[in-house]
């Protein structure tokens, strides 16, 4: 009967070490045990019975639980170091030899069949990371562009208009741009635009408005170029603003 | 001959492929042909993109010391083409008073940067007939970032322009030009229709 690596000759008592070549000579305790465990193969032998040795004819010889765990452990020990696992101790209920060992994983790198080595693993990772900052370095996020001054209108008429000013890159003229617009738009009697985008450019000669009206059935959108030629002299007047038809 | 070197060419794959190494350069090979066949087709994607673009403005430009209130109001229009990797935009004043000024850049889409949704151009101004008081040039001026001084035509100019607003049904879009950050409000007209 095999045990592992080892060959368990009931008729001779002997356990032989396969891979050595050591034979052992079992005496009777030794081998009551061992053959209880091979007869009962797979399930839990009770410490009832190993320990009530029953080989002779004569009364069974009483064997003390220390006596017991001594030879298991022996047994243990005389086993290969990768069969060492064939027997088990159930504490308080009775000792178990498997049918076959189970594989121990130490390694998380031995699952499940040890495909690659550390390097190769760590060889594998440091590619998908640069691959992933070739790709994150391929994409942009998305540029919202916002308004530097967002304000609501109450026009007279009850209108709510929705003004949005964009500035370049100085949000302290948007906001006058926009307080000056916003103030000569409240004084309108109607207001034909329900949003109006006032863009100033770059270098400020050239104003651009956008505007829309989605209340209407077919949306109205109009837009207005003005070109300034100085800034600091407000060109946003009543008079001016019906006459680019943006109010009235 | 040939039957017995092409069976042991086989054999070497088959050996290869089950041998740690050859499995690790199958795996990349693999990773490489999929960022490989990822790349051919972000850029043909990329190039396939044909735009027209149609917009329009209520401009008033002054002359030195008018008075913004005296402007008469010009038709200004803007015609852009994005057809693969050719640009051509098309401007267009016109008055009562002041006649009809048109000119015309055409030049090459230098590279698209999708997450702003910006088309980066590199643009020439044809050979354009400019009125003696012409109100298009300052505008071109500006809109492409050249000073007063500087000459215009046949000058290379980089412009971007970014579609900062497009409408579900792809019928209008709002362009900013960049640096000028001057705005057009336009209509698209479907590639079907252009021609």
């Amino acid at each position: 009967m095999q045990i592992g690596c080892c060959w368990f000759d009931s008729t001779q008592r002997l356990l032989i070490n396969q891979t050595s070549a050591v034979q052992w000579h079992l005496n009777d305790r030794e081998y009551w045990v061992v053959s209880q465990l091979v007869q009962h193969r797979g399930q839990v032998v009770p410490l009832s019975i190993l320990e009530a040795v029953a080989i002779s004819a004569d009364s069974p010889q009483p064997l003390s639980q220390v006596e017991l765990l001594e030879i298991i452990d022996k047994i243990t020990d005389y086993l290969c170091n990768n069969h060492s696992n064939l027997i088990e101790y159930v504490p308080d209920q009775g000792v178990i030899l498997y049918a076959f060992a189970s594989a121990k994983h130490t390694k998380i790198f031995e699952q499940p069949n040890k495909l690659l080595s550390v390097g190769q693993y760590l060889f594998i990772i440091v590619i998908i990371l640069s691959v992933l900052l070739f790709v994150y370095s391929k994409l942009n996020p998305p540029e919202l562009t916002q308004a530097d001054v967002v304000q609501q209108i109450l026009a007279s008429d009850g209108r709510i208009v929705q003004l949005f000013v964009f500035g370049n890159n100085n949000p302290q003229d948007a906001q006058l741009h926009a307080d000056c617009l916003s103030s000569q738009l409240r004084l309108c009697h109607h207001i034909r635009w329900d949003s109006i985008n006032m863009t100033l450019s770059s270098n400020q000669h050239y104003v651009s408005f956008t505007l829309g009206d989605s209340t209407a059935e077919i949306p109205l959108v109009n837009s207005i170029k003005v070109n300034v030629d100085n800034m600091s002299v407000p060109f946003i007047t009543q008079e001016w603003l019906l006459k680019v038809a943006i109010c009235g | 001959m040939a039957r017995s070197s092409n069976r042991l060419a086989r054999i070497k794959m088959r050996r290869l492929l089950q041998s740690k190494r050859g499995k690790l350069v199958f795996v990349l090979s693999i990773v490489l042909m999929i960022f490989l066949i990822t790349s051919v087709v972000n850029r043909i994607a990329n190039t396939h993109t044909v735009w027209h673009f149609d917009c329009y403005a209520d401009s008033y430009f002054s002359h030195q010391g008018e008075s913004s209130l005296k402007v008469d109001k010009s038709n200004l229009w803007l015609s852009l083409d994005i057809d693969h990797h050719q640009a051509k935009l098309i401007y267009k004043i016109e008055s009562s008073v002041h006649g009809t000024e048109i000119a015309q850049l055409v030049g090459k889409v230098d590279h698209v940067d999708m997450g702003s949704f910006t088309y980066h151009l590199g643009l020439t101004l044809q050979p354009t007939l400019w009125q003696t008081s012409s109100r298009l040039k300052p505008y071109l001026h500006n809109e492409f970032g050249i000073i007063a001084s500087q000459k215009i035509e046949g000058v290379s100019i980089a412009q971007q322009v970014q579609v900062i607003d497009l409408d579900n049904a792809l019928t209008s879009a709002t362009l900013k030009f960049l640096p000028s950050n001057n705005v057009w409000s336009c209509q698209l007209r479907s590639p079907d229709t252009a021609h």
